[in-house]
């Protein structure tokens, strides 16, 4: 039944095996000799300033989502353009009229993001 | 390649899809929101229409992605049916609550793409599809008050559970995939060998544990009570019934055709677990939102007695249920989100505690009745349409030789109308605490009439459903 | 017009919905009663209708299945929503619509300025639509539905005038009663689906056919249908009810305690006759009950002085003649019976009506008398009826109490036919005591205070009913005679099969036609002596003496009441307080009960505790189910 798994079993448990056991060992041979200073937080050397719980501007996470979906329709569009040339004429207009529909779909989104000012960087 | 011709089985979907477009596009332009809303609500009753109209359809299409019948355009229906009556309650809601944006209406739509998309899959990637999409748009509805910290908090436990469920569901289709080499359902429905394969079977198990999570099945209920009661109200009835029904009716048809008895064990097992938690906590209960989220659990512990059934009286039983569930659990939420908005202060969340219904049958006769009947419903007293859907559950779990199970659950039932009448009371036989009066719109009466109208009606004749759809 | 079929029963709905949802807002009487009685006079032309098409049949092919929708479908348990129109239930029909709709036409007149005015003609509609159901439906079930749906609106309408207590009380009386009969009713069909596996009476009957006689199922459900029909039709013992049931507005008696409602035991009856044609046994409890109900509601009635009770218990008796009819084996004379009664009583009540209204709602006969002069129309009216249920040639009545008394002679026996002609002698004596006190004499009331009158609304339908009662019995005149009986051959298809059983173990005896029409003599004799002395003996009297000996017991209608009191009531009232209440129900019962709610609100209290609202807890749990959802699918 499960025999042929057998070995796969064995490396997911030695790799856990693995982790867990260099974590907790270094913990447990290293000398634990804490002092003030290195328990303070580290920060590139310098000192701290104010709480980790910073909010960031909503705009950072409205860049990043604008970026991924731009990115992966660049994967998906570079593909489509290089290839559709080489099909047969049916195939060709079909695939032309599912590549549209894709922009357009990600061109509402984007007249969304515009109309709303995500992009306005102020 | 997808032929031309094989869009008009897809009318529906297309309809939803381009409204939900257009609505995104007028919310920008015009910010009109009665267009918003008109447009969202017309296209919606259009799909409605047209999947009743198109009910005899059966077919697959779309590359081999799409699998359309009779069952699956039932339950669209009842998924339709339950997007357009908490659709006519929301505004309402959204002007008292002032949320009102049209993205409110836009993810409403593309979260009933998600459910259809998954209703109608024939491939395991759809199902996911479908699912996520749904799923996305729920998180965010459920964060939609998102000034106030209850909600914020319901979207943000809802999405970590959520994204971490389906952490599993992925990973069941992809040991299902490693397995089998494909990810079409008919042909994994076919492969009788693949069905001893225990790779495949933890597959699937895993596949199924993402489906017991959203339907909210024990011990994958957890969500559900913080959810519901943190979301907005009427999203919470629209969670609570569309998205569940979605789910129910994408993995219902799917564990039937597989037909391995390994997973009667499991499902009569949590479905046992499911009722026994969701009507037993509900007991305890002082708020009524989370009071019908575990009533909502219990619901789904009554739908896994039809699931472990695995026969055809079952299938009966789950779209019956959905449907009776659609109108009386969405008419309670309804109720609930009137006397809610009503509350003087507009407070976060006022006005859902127990004792807000202290003698509401003598402040507001009509709305005390309206309530007391969806609770029967729930409760399952005849001859409201929630007795016939547990009915041929329990049948169905009866015919399947697990005499045990219904009998347990009809045990388990009766401790659900204990909580049930404990409103019932509260409204009827106790004194007013308050004399708010409420206020009622005109769209979210008609939506009550309608559900009301649904309850007593399928109560009394049940039979019609199926004969609409064509399901003997 | 099979296909506008479905409007008679619809229409009645919908003027309930009409009239009892917007009844309030309507707030006009004369629409009120415009649409309420539409409502039944449509349904009554669309049946007419249906009845020439009938007509127009081979007598054989006169029965059309309607099913309209699958009403319940759970296992071999399939019910449908079908109508059965064959010559019986087209009879029901014609009755129950068209002097349902004389008497809505009747009530606008006689509820005028009532406050529940609405109200009382949603209720009437409803009546009528659960009265057709009861009539049209082809399965037990629904015959059940309208059953219960006449009971209730009969509730509905003896408590109509709710704000005494002696209302609210009959109307209680006659639910419970007529529960005891439904229980009955309910135990023959839970029989029937058990051991025919269907409640359609169509696939029943047929399956009866290979019974031999008295078998013992066949007599168990007989006597439980017929233990229904007692408490629907008042007879021996659940007929008290009938009588308290006058409590009620007066169109009310005459619509549902006189025409139509009481008489859907004797449908029921005959609607499965083959069940009694082939169980001699339960026929023979048949017409002994008749026969009693019959003799002590007539014996009764002399010593009523409530106009309406005397008809209340004049009906109770004429509803006992129909069961002797049909305890004789002679359906169709039943539902002969049936309906000329709906034409007399009906209008004698209407008419009694008529005088309660001119009287200022007085009802003691005792305080009336000369109201001939007055009430013209009523009068005659009234008349008319009593000459017809006295069996005064050539009116209806005589023409079907004649049939009766003849089937019982042929087929029973002369003692039998005495102790009947008796009964119905006691007929003519207590109608004609009503006539003669109530119009002739002098009048017995404040005339300064009281002034008699007639609204023409109301004498309409009085004078429709007159005709009826007067001509409607040539429908059905004997053979000797040499015409048609076109009723029993109406009926014919419908009682064949019935017949031909009956006949298979008693032949039919052929009596000449001098035999018949010295009968015939006998009877006329005998009602027109007693109704000539009834009214030799009663128009002038003018004092009224306390009753002594016999006459007491007359008219305390033999302490039946008192008897069921301290026989039945009492003895359950006191079991039910002391043990049932207060230490089964107490101690036992609500021990348990609250044992068990106890238990599971700490249950929940305690459980409620692994919600605790950090996600991570909720993914911990989530997590051990799906490790225990795998090691149970690798380890299995």
């Amino acid at each position: 039944m499960l025999e042929g798994y057998i070995p796969i079993f064995i490396i997911i448990f030695i790799s856990a095996a693995f982790a867990f056991l260099n974590i907790n060992l270094s913990s447990l041979l290293g000398p634990n000799r804490p002092n003030k200073e290195k328990l303070s937080t580290y920060e590139s050397g310098m000192e701290p300033i104010g709480t980790a719980h910073d909010r960031f501007s909503i705009k950072y996470y409205m860049v990043a989502v604008s970026f991924i979906v731009f990115d992966i329709e660049v994967v998906f569009l570079y593909p489509w353009a290089v290839s559709f040339l080489n099909f047969p004429k049916p195939e060709m207009i079909y695939s032309f009229v599912i590549g549209l529909i894709f922009i357009v779909v990600l061109a509402v989104g984007l007249i969304y993001e515009y109309k709303k000012g995500v992009l306005k960087w102020d | 390649m997808i032929q031309l011709h094989e869009l008009q089985f897809i009318i529906p979907l297309i309809t939803i899809c381009v409204a939900s477009v257009l609505v995104l596009i007028v919310e920008v332009f015009s910010r009109n929101r009665e267009v918003v809303f008109a447009v969202t609500t017309l296209s919606v009753f259009v799909a409605l229409i047209i999947t009743i109209r198109d009910i005899s359809y059966s077919t697959i299409i779309l590359n081999n992605f799409i699998n359309i019948n009779n069952v699956s355009s039932g339950f669209n229906i009842v998924v339709l049916l339950s997007v357009l009556l908490s659709l006519l309650e929301s505004r309402s809601y959204l002007i008292k609550k002032q949320i009102n944006f049209g993205e409110y209406y836009a993810i409403i739509l593309f979260s009933l793409i998600g459910m259809m998309l998954m209703v109608m899959a024939n491939d395991l990637l759809i199902v996911f599809l479908g699912l996520e999409m749904m799923s996305i748009c729920f998180y965010i509805l459920a964060g939609f008050m998102r000034k106030r910290i209850k909600s914020n908090e319901s979207a943000l436990k809802y999405f970590l559970l959520g994204a971490f469920m389906t952490g599993f569901l992925l990973y069941g289709i992809t040991l299902i995939y490693g397995v089998s080499g494909t990810t079409n359902l008919m042909v994994l429905f076919s492969n009788t060998l693949l069905h001893q394969e225990p790779l495949f079977l933890i597959g699937v198990g895993l596949f199924l544990i993402g489906f017991l999570f959203k339907i909210g099945a024990f011990p994958f209920h957890m969500w559900v009570p913080d959810v519901y009661d943190g979301a907005p109200t009427i999203v919470s009835g629209f969670m609570s019934t569309a998205g569940k029904i979605a789910a129910v009716a994408t993995i219902f048809p799917i564990i039937l055709k597989l037909n391995i008895l390994d997973y009667r064990i499991i499902i009569s097992v949590v479905s046992v677990l499911t009722m026994m938690f969701g009507n037993i906590i509900a007991l305890a209960q002082t708020n009524i939102k989370r009071l019908l989220a575990y009533s909502s659990i219990a619901s789904a512990g009554y739908l896994l007695v039809g699931l472990a059934a695995f026969n055809d009286m079952a299938l009966r039983g789950i779209l019956f249920y959905t449907l009776a569930y659609s109108f009386m659990q969405l008419g309670a939420f309804i109720v609930v989100g009137i006397i809610e908005k009503s509350s003087s202060d507009n407070k976060d969340f006022s006005n859902i505690s127990l004792d807000s219904y202290k003698g509401l049958a003598k402040r507001n006769p009509v709305l005390a009745t309206i309530f007391t009947l969806f609770l029967f419903s729930l409760a399952g007293i005849p001859p409201f349409a929630g007795f016939w859907g547990k009915y041929y559950l329990f049948v169905a779990a009866i015919k399947a030789n697990l005499i045990w199970l219904s009998i347990v659950a009809i045990l388990l039932s009766v401790i659900g109308i204990y909580y049930y009448l404990k409103v019932i009371v509260y409204m009827w036989f106790t004194d007013p605490e308050t004399d708010e009066t409420y206020i009622m719109s005109p769209l979210g009466t008609t939506a009550i009439i309608l559900s009301i109208a649904g309850t007593i009606f399928f109560g009394l004749f049940p039979e019609i459903f199926f004969e609409l759809i064509r399901f003997y | 017009m099979s296909d506008l079929f479905y409007l008679v029963t619809l229409l009645p709905l919908l003027g309930f919905l009409v009239n009892g949802l917007l009844g309030k807002k309507i707030n006009n009487e004369k629409i009120t009663g415009i649409i309420g009685s539409l409502m039944v006079f449509i349904p009554f032309l669309i049946a007419s209708v249906t009845f020439f098409q009938l007509l127009s049949f081979n007598p054989e092919e006169r029965s059309i299945f309607v099913n309209y929708f699958s009403w319940i479908t759970a296992g071999n348990l399939e019910i449908n929503y079908a109508f059965l129109i064959d010559p019986l239930s087209m009879v029901m029909v014609l009755v129950i619509t068209g002097i349902g709709f004389l008497i809505h036409v009747y009530s606008i007149g006689y509820m005028h300025g009532d406050p529940g005015f609405a109200k009382f003609f949603a209720y009437l509609n409803l009546f009528i639509f659960a009265m057709l159901h009861l009539v049209l439906a082809d399965n037990f079930l629904l015959i059940f539905l309208g059953w219960e749906g006449v009971g209730l609106c009969s509730y509905l309408l003896i408590g109509f005038w709710y704000q005494h207590k002696f209302t609210g009380e009959a109307a209680k009386k006659a639910f419970v009663m007529n529960r005891i009969g439904d229980v009955g009713f309910m135990i023959a069909m839970f029989i029937i689906f058990a051991n025919f596996g269907t409640l359609k009476i169509s696939e029943f009957l047929p399956q009866l056919e290979g019974y031999p006689l008295n078998d013992g199922l066949l007599i168990a459900i007989g006597l439980l249908f017929f233990l229904g029909a007692t408490g629907k039709s008042a007879q021996i013992p659940l007929y008290t009810w009938l009588p308290d049931a006058m409590a009620g507005p007066t169109p009310v008696s005459a619509l549902i305690h006189a025409a139509t409602m009481v008489t859907a035991g004797i449908y029921l009856v005959a609607r499965t006759s083959l069940l009694y044609a082939l169980t001699p046994v339960t026929t023979q409890t048949i017409f002994i009950i008749g026969i009693v109900t019959s003799l002590l509601a007539g014996t009764i009635a002399i010593k009523q002085n409530d106009i309406k009770k005397v008809l209340a218990y004049s009906t109770v008796s004429q509803l006992g003649f129909m069961f002797i009819a049909l305890g004789v084996f002679a359906y169709h004379v039943a539902v002969f019976h049936l309906v000329t009664h709906a034409f007399f009583k009906a209008l004698m009540f209407l008419g009694s009506g008529s005088v309660i209204h001119g009287m200022k709602d007085e009802q003691d006969i005792r305080y009336m008398g000369g109201l001939k002069r007055k009430m013209k129309i009523t009068f005659i009216t009234f008349l008319i009826g009593t000459l017809a249920i006295s069996g005064i040639p050539p009116l209806s009545g005589f023409w079907s109490k004649d049939e009766i008394l003849y089937k019982v002679m042929s087929n029973a026996g002369t003692v039998y036919y005495i102790i009947v002609l008796i009964s119905a002698a006691i007929t003519a004596f207590y109608m004609f005591r009503l006539v003669s006190l109530t119009f002739y004499g002098k009048a017995r009331y404040n005339e300064e205070k009281i002034h008699p009158h007639e609204s023409s609304v109301m004498t309409i339908p009085l004078i429709i009913l007159a005709v009826l009662s007067a001509i409607g019995g040539f429908i059905g005149m004997p053979h000797f005679l040499g015409v048609p009986n076109v009723f029993e051959e109406w009926l014919a298809p419908v009682f064949s099969k019935s017949y031909s059983v009956f006949e298979s173990f008693q032949p039919s005896v052929e009596h000449s036609v001098s035999f018949e029409i010295i009968l015939i003599l006998i009877s006329v004799i005998v009602a027109s002596v007693v109704s000539w002395y009834a009214f030799k003996k009663f128009s002038k009297q003018e004092t009224f003496e306390e009753e002594s000996g016999f006459g007491k017991v007359l008219e305390n209608k033999y302490y039946v009441d008192e008897v069921y009191d301290t026989v039945v009531v009492e003895p359950i009232k006191n079991v039910s307080d002391k043990f049932l209440w207060n230490i089964f129900d107490v101690k036992i019962i609500d021990g348990v009960i609250n044992g068990i709610a106890n238990y599971f609100s700490k249950l929940s209290f305690d459980w409620r505790k692994l919600q605790t609202g950090i996600v991570q807890d909720y993914t911990a749990i989530s997590v051990a189910g799906v490790i225990a959802i795998i090691l149970y699918l690798l380890l299995k």
